[in-house]
């Protein structure tokens, strides 16, 4: 048996050399702020914060109960490391561009710096890594007692915890880096790192080539249910598992603190793309063999998740044992001592630091001591949550429960991704939508999987667990809405993250974002393309910069404070203090993120600002506007080629009312002339007859009957021009009637005869049998029919005057052809005979008004039919009129 | 200033492919691929299953590696947008 002595006394000295690493390492960055330590191979080593005493102990135990299932932990952080490092490489630049200095910082830094965003993150972290912490300090205490025989649980416990609070308040707060970085816990992370590398590898080859007989023997023997596990093993609970390591890799606070914040060079993660999946590689490696090792030679009762260290001590190998014992000591503190500087950064900056503000808000400018306030409150919150670990443990007896809490950890900093990667990936994502996509995974996965996880009658009764609350089975908690037969983890992390996910992506659809939310969405976003542009800046107000130097020296220092000032107002070529510019608070507000978080460095400057809102032309500069100012330039060219199409319009309107309007010029002034003419002569006539008395009788009924046909023709001449404007308003109905076409044609002929012209005219008329019929008004076809034989006869200038009338069916129309052989018309003639007031080249002045044509068209059309100008081939024409059959 | 890496044709190369291993990766360790090799025997005294993922697991890294070399280029130019970036020297090889 190891004497517990040694194992104090290596413990002890195993803690002074970390001690000793990391103030090495803090010294050294402070003369040179480079070397070998802040090589890829240290940041990758760091990184392996991931692999803590869960998976150094607990994944032996998991690979003993489910076979090969543990392996999901290691291959979720793989695939993000060797295929989606761009993302990492992202939140790296992210984190470097703003200053970000926790992952609550970031998220709430990218929605508009949000500090009841932040404050949520926090307490989300701290509740999901409270139990975490205490499996670390049950790990320890376990492989102690393992060591030590039974010394009491609890008095181990605290000491570990105790132990690990000086550690971290003595290399984590130290000092206030402005990139909240620590050089020196880095190195001495990376060195447990490999302690606890080595150690698991030292097991696992002495299990396998020790005490087998090498990896074929190992598994020689072994039942394939082994491996497989008691359920399907890759079914859902593999998916969801490989999908929560990968989301725990990004999302856990201290895995954020190392990848991220402590990333001294973008480039390193090109190395830790492969390393650290190598890293895990080898860490699980073994896993299997001294796992089934363990079955086979282990007593039935002993705790597969202390095969590591129970198999050497069964085996009478002590210092291999020491070394494991090391190996878990060292992945424990490890993590505990990065998640308590993750989450007291988180605690101090989110909560401290904002509360102070609040009570110090009456005195303007005088923050008081804010740096050391930081500072004391880290250490505050560093001690506060390793006590909530240790109460945690206490509180849980230290039972078996714990052991399934890593995941349930996982699950509940998965609640993070939407927002994470929703803020990185889309600009359309708002404050609102991931306040409530949060809000909503994490109620969810409370209910769920963590009050759940206490098992009966300590959160939930077990009625409630099995039945459901008040008997309501829909409202069971492992099978929410009936959704049972699911693993409980599976089930949990279906409803929560894509509860969570959805309502995220619907609230940021439905609300709108500040301006200064969108400005930080297309910082984010487009970080690549901005590279190092300049994060939001503040109007400038009424201020004195000598606020803003008292602020920077009370957070940052006096020294570093005079140095930034300096070199502002190099920059801006002035000596002593520069002048507050946006730059000025720009550059300011990003040194202070470093120390104290992006939401409570925006909030004191902004104070001293005096403004809050992100001016309209800062923002103009960003792509999200420039987007706007595309799209609004498009709409502009839409609206001016339709403002053009519509001028076109209206330059045709207008063409068209000017000729209108000269038509009707001329139409008034042919009217006038045509009815002046009559009155003229009715007129002098008239004046004739009164004013002269001795007139010849004869020469008196000439001069009256002068008087009568010129009245008569002035009133036929009224009738028509009434005619045609009733008949163009459409004031005038005709009534249709079924009417024969060749008793109107003989009709219209027996009316003529009186004409003088008429008495030689040899009439021809053709046309079908009498049981042809069409639609028409008698009294307007007649009228119709009579001024185109009547224009036949009077214009003929042939010696045999001839008419032909034909008459014939065309589908659904009557044609009525009339043809004379006087000559017709001509093609000119033919395009403004129908205009009114034209006249015929044959007629002569007084023959008519010209209104006889129009309006025989008029009527024509008003009986739904037509009058037009037929022209033959041979260039002789005929006046055609259509008319609908009946 | 203009886009430093992902306008470089490397990085953006190396992105893809990158993305090209996940996206294989994803087929090969979940189901219905992984199921295939649920079979109950050994090679060289593995079992399949457990052979299977740990030589998908190994082919992944070994792809990491090859596009790591044209990504550390790419990010020699974006890298130190605002810390203290000294180049290192080289990427040490770890030891095992």
């Amino acid at each position: 048996m190891l004497s517990v002595n040694l194992l104090l006394g290596v413990c002890l000295g195993y803690v002074i050399l970390l001690f000793a690493v990391a103030f090495f390492v803090d010294r050294r960055s402070e003369r040179r702020p480079a070397g070998w330590l802040h090589s890829p191979v240290v940041y990758t080593l760091s990184i392996s914060v991931y692999c803590t005493s869960w998976t150094f102990y607990g994944a032996v135990g998991s690979a003993a109960r489910n076979g090969l299932e543990f392996v999901t932990i290691y291959l979720g952080p793989t695939l993000v490391f060797v295929g989606w490092w761009w993302l990492l490489r992202k939140l790296v630049r992210i984190g470097r561009a703003h200053r970000v200095t926790s992952i609550a910082d970031l998220i709430s830094s990218r929605y508009g710096k949000s500090s009841s965003l932040a404050v949520l993150i926090t307490l989300i972290a701290v509740i999901a890594v409270t139990p975490y912490i205490a499996l670390q300090l049950q790990s320890v205490t376990r492989s102690y007692q393992v060591i030590a025989g039974d010394a009491d649980a609890m008095t181990t416990a605290f000491w570990v915890a105790a132990g690990m609070a000086l550690f971290t308040i003595l290399f984590g707060t130290r000092n206030l880096d402005a990139n909240e970085r620590h050089h020196g816990v880095v190195a001495a992370i990376a060195l447990e790192a490999i302690v606890k590398l080595l150690a698991l590898i030292a097991v696992g080859v002495f299990v396998t080539y020790g005490i087998a007989d090498g990896v074929a023997d190992v598994f020689e023997n072994v039942h394939p249910d082994t491996i497989r596990g008691t359920t399907d093993i890759f079914g859902p609970r593999w998916i969801t598992l490989t999908f929560l390591s990968a989301t725990a890799i990004i999302c856990l606070p201290r895995q954020f603190q190392v990848t991220v914040v402590e990333n001294v060079e973008e480039r390193h993660l090109a190395t830790a793309s492969w390393l650290f999946p190598l890293y895990l590689f080898g860490m699980t490696i073994f896993i299997m063999p001294i796992a089934l090792v363990g079955l086979q030679v282990m007593p039935t009762d002993a705790n597969p998740d202390l095969f590591v260290l129970s198999i050497p001590l069964a085996h009478e190998r002590h210092e291999l044992a020491l070394f494991a014992f090391l190996g878990g000591f060292s992945s424990a503190t490890s993590m505990v001592i990065v998640a308590a500087i993750a989450v007291s950064t988180m605690v101090s900056n989110h909560i401290v630091m904002p509360m102070a503000l609040r009570l110090l808000h009456g005195t303007h400018a005088v923050i008081g001591d804010v740096r050391n306030l930081l500072l004391i409150s880290r250490r505050i919150s560093i001690g506060i949550i390793l006590c909530l670990g240790f109460l945690y443990f206490h509180a849980s007896g230290g039972s078996d429960a714990l052991a399934a809490i890593g995941l349930i950890a996982f699950v509940g900093v998965a609640q993070f991704l939407p927002s994470l990667l929703g803020g990185i990936f889309w600009r359309g994502a708002t404050c609102t939508g991931a306040l409530s996509g949060l809000v909503v995974g994490f109620a969810l996965w409370a209910y769920t999987l963590f009050l759940p996880s206490f098992g009966g009658d300590v959160v939930f009764s077990t009625a409630t667990l099995t039945q459901g609350p008040w008997g309501i089975s829909l409202l069971r908690p492992q099978a929410l809405l009936g959704l049972a037969g699911a693993d409980p983890l599976v089930h949990a992390v279906i409803w929560s993250v894509g509860a969570n996910a959805l309502t995220f992506l619907i609230v940021s659809c439905l609300t709108q974002a500040t301006n200064l939310e969108r400005f930080q969405a297309a910082m984010f976003v487009n970080v690549f393309r901005a590279s190092g542009g300049a994060p939001s800046t503040i109007a400038t107000g009424s201020h004195d910069t000598e606020d803003l130097f008292i602020l920077a020296q009370r957070i940052l220092g006096s020294e570093p404070a005079r140095k930034l000032f300096d070199e502002l107002a190099e920059e801006q070529g002035t000596t002593g203090l520069p002048l507050a510019s946006d730059a000025v608070f720009a550059r300011l507000e990003r040194e202070l993120a470093g120390s104290i978080g992006a939401a409570s460095a925006h909030a004191m400057v902004t104070r001293i600002a005096g403004r809050e809102t992100v001016g309209m032309t800062d923002l103009i500069d960003i792509a999200d506007e420039t987007q706007q100012l595309i799209e609004t330039s498009r709409q502009l060219s839409d609206k001016s080629a339709e403002l053009e199409q519509t001028a076109q319009q209206l330059r045709e309107v207008n063409e068209r009312l000017r000729t209108l309007d000269a038509q009707k010029d001329e139409f008034l002034s042919q009217i006038s002339h045509e009815l002046r003419t009559p009155m003229t002569a009715i007129q002098s006539f008239s004046e004739t007859l009164i004013t002269t008395d001795d007139i010849a009788p004869n020469e008196r009924e000439r001069f009256v009957s002068i008087i009568h046909s010129e009245s008569r023709r002035l009133t036929r001449l009224l009738d028509e021009l009434l005619d045609i404007s009733r008949l163009e308003s459409g004031t005038m109905e005709l009534q249709l009637a079924k009417i024969e076409p060749q008793a109107a044609i003989r009709q219209a002929l027996d009316a003529m005869s009186t004409m003088p012209q008429v008495a030689g005219v040899d009439v021809r008329i053709d046309g079908p049998s009498d049981d042809v019929f069409v639609r028409a008004n008698g009294d307007r076809i007649h009228q119709v029919l009579l001024n185109i034989l009547s224009n036949a006869v009077k214009y003929n200038d042939s010696d045999t005057p001839e008419i032909a009338i034909s008459t014939r069916r065309h589908g659904r129309h009557v044609v009525i052809d009339v043809r004379d052989n006087g000559g017709g018309v001509s093609r000119d003639e033919a395009a403004v005979i129908f205009e009114k007031f034209s006249r015929g080249s044959k007629s002569e002045r007084g023959a008519g008004a010209g209104l006889g044509l129009p309006i025989s068209r008029t009527i024509m059309r008003a009986m739904d039919g037509d009058l037009t100008v037929e022209f033959d081939p041979d260039g002789s024409s005929c006046f055609r009129l259509k008319l609908l059959a009946a | 200033m203009p886009d430093q890496d992902m306008t470089q044709t490397p990085g953006r190369r190396a992105r893809d492919r990158a993305m090209a291993i996940l996206l294989v990766g994803i087929a090969l360790l979940m189901p219905p691929v992984a199921q295939v090799f649920l079979v109950d025997d050994h090679i060289l005294g593995l079992p399949i299953p457990v052979l299977y993922i740990f030589v998908v697991w190994g082919a992944l890294i070994l792809g990491a590696v090859m596009i790591s070399g044209p990504l550390k280029e790419s990010e020699a130019g974006g890298s130190g947008a605002g810390g203290n970036g000294t180049p290192d020297p080289q990427n040490r090889p770890t030891g095992d």
